[in-house]
């Protein structure tokens, strides 16, 4: 019958400690809450980096699917433009390899996954030929964007990755923009083709 | 001899249980998993970008000679100016919203300066310049607490500053892109692919 009180004031006293940490986090959440209000919520840092390599990705990929197979090894040099100099630049095939090699070596320092052994150099595999691998391939690297935005958090996106010098945080949003120089290159072969890119179809930019 | 050996036995007693205050008192300020300090803020890094391809832009309008600044390479585009007029004024304008004061020149409506506004080669470079260093400073003056607030964005949606910030910086990423290309066309080489 003691140990029974003794158990019951133990559970009294625990339920009324709970009790206390309820109020004073429901306090604290009713003080911060107008705050809250006046700001939208944040989003984590994975999910703001994933959502910009989702922007990049569907202008990128649709760009790629925009440019006819027949015309997937354009080089403005074709074009005999007088005056231009294009002898050496990337075709639209390569710009398209160049980019998704480019993700695997800036972003799987974050994934700790491996580059794939085809990719030589930041051209990509040179056997890669057809639009639908080399749009696969870009997908793929891609893919493995979105596993490198995951891996961030508030408390290691200002570390470095691996062994290297750059923050988590810089190769996630460097792989973004450095696919945006050359996607910006890639709406140039297109016009030069007389294909509107995708996403500027119905508006000036 | 046994009395000194109490002693030095309960002082380490002592040691140990400040030790474990303090170590408690640690746990209920700091998360639980945290990594090392950053070496750098979250601003320090962006700030970095935004230089980084806002410098390249203005290395562009520096270089490019002025009497190919009405240059495009195809008819329903921007000239190599309106390119750089286009990317600038859209940094201010957003530059505007995140600062919620009126920096810059007056360059009208929208983010397509006219060129009658910026006639000369020497008027779109201070523009671009003027944007860059702009954007620099209110990123500077905001620091990170700055990244989290918000402000008007597209449509009257309100976004967060960083992601406002980083659209800019891939906004003119994209337009140096096009403008890579506008220099081969001239037989140029852009300043940021030279070679020594």
């Amino acid at each position: 019958m003691k140990r029974m009180r003794s158990f019951l004031l133990l559970a009294a006293l625990i339920f009324a400690l709970a009790g206390m940490g309820q109020r004073t986090q429901g306090a604290a959440a009713a003080n911060t809450l107008p705050a809250q209000q006046a700001q939208q919520s944040l989003p984590t840092i994975a999910s703001a980096v994933d959502r910009e390599i989702s922007a990049i990705e569907k202008q990128i990929v649709e760009a790629a699917e925009a440019m006819p197979e027949d015309k997937f090894n354009f080089s403005p040099d074709s074009l005999n433009i007088p005056g231009s100099e294009y002898k050496g630049v990337r075709t639209f095939a390569v710009q398209v390899k160049h980019v998704a090699s480019s993700n695997y070596f800036i972003w799987s320092p974050l994934t700790g996954d491996k580059v794939p052994e085809s990719i030589k150099d930041g051209n990509g595999p040179p056997d890669l030929k057809s639009k639908a691998d080399i749009i696969k391939f870009l997908k793929d690297s891609f893919a493995l964007g979105h596993k490198a935005a995951a891996t961030l958090t508030a408390e290691n996106m200002l570390q470095t990755a691996g062994n290297g010098k750059s923050t988590r945080l810089h190769l996630a949003e460097f792989g973004v923009a450095h696919a945006y120089d050359h996607y910006g290159q890639m709406v140039e072969y297109l016009r030069m083709n007389g294909i509107v890119p995708p996403a500027s179809r119905g508006k000036s930019d | 001899m046994k009395r000194s050996s109490n002693r030095l036995g309960l002082a380490l007693v002592a040691v140990t249980l400040l030790g474990l205050a303090a170590t408690a008192l640690c746990g209920q300020s700091q998360p639980q998993n945290e990594g090392p300090r950053p070496a750098r803020s979250r601003a320090e890094e962006l700030l970095d970008r935004w230089n980084d391809i806002g410098n390249k832009l203005v290395a562009m309008a520096q270089d490019f000679p002025e009497e190919k600044y009405d240059f495009k390479v195809q008819k329903d585009e921007r000239t190599f100016a309106q390119n750089l007029l286009h990317a600038a004024a859209l940094d201010f304008v957003l530059i505007r919203r995140i600062s919620g004061s009126n920096l810059g020149p007056d360059f009208g409506e929208g983010d397509n300066p006219s060129r009658d506004v910026f006639k000369t080669k020497a008027d779109v470079v201070k523009f671009v310049q003027e944007a860059v260093a702009d954007g620099a400073k209110v990123i500077q003056q905001q620091g990170d607490a700055g990244l989290d607030k918000t402000a008007k964005f597209f449509g009257n949606r309100m976004a967060h500053n960083s992601s406002i910030w980083t659209f800019a910086i891939e906004h003119s990423g994209e337009h140096y892109g096009q403008l890579v290309v506008y220099y081969r066309a001239n037989n140029l080489v852009p300043p940021d692919s030279r070679r020594p």
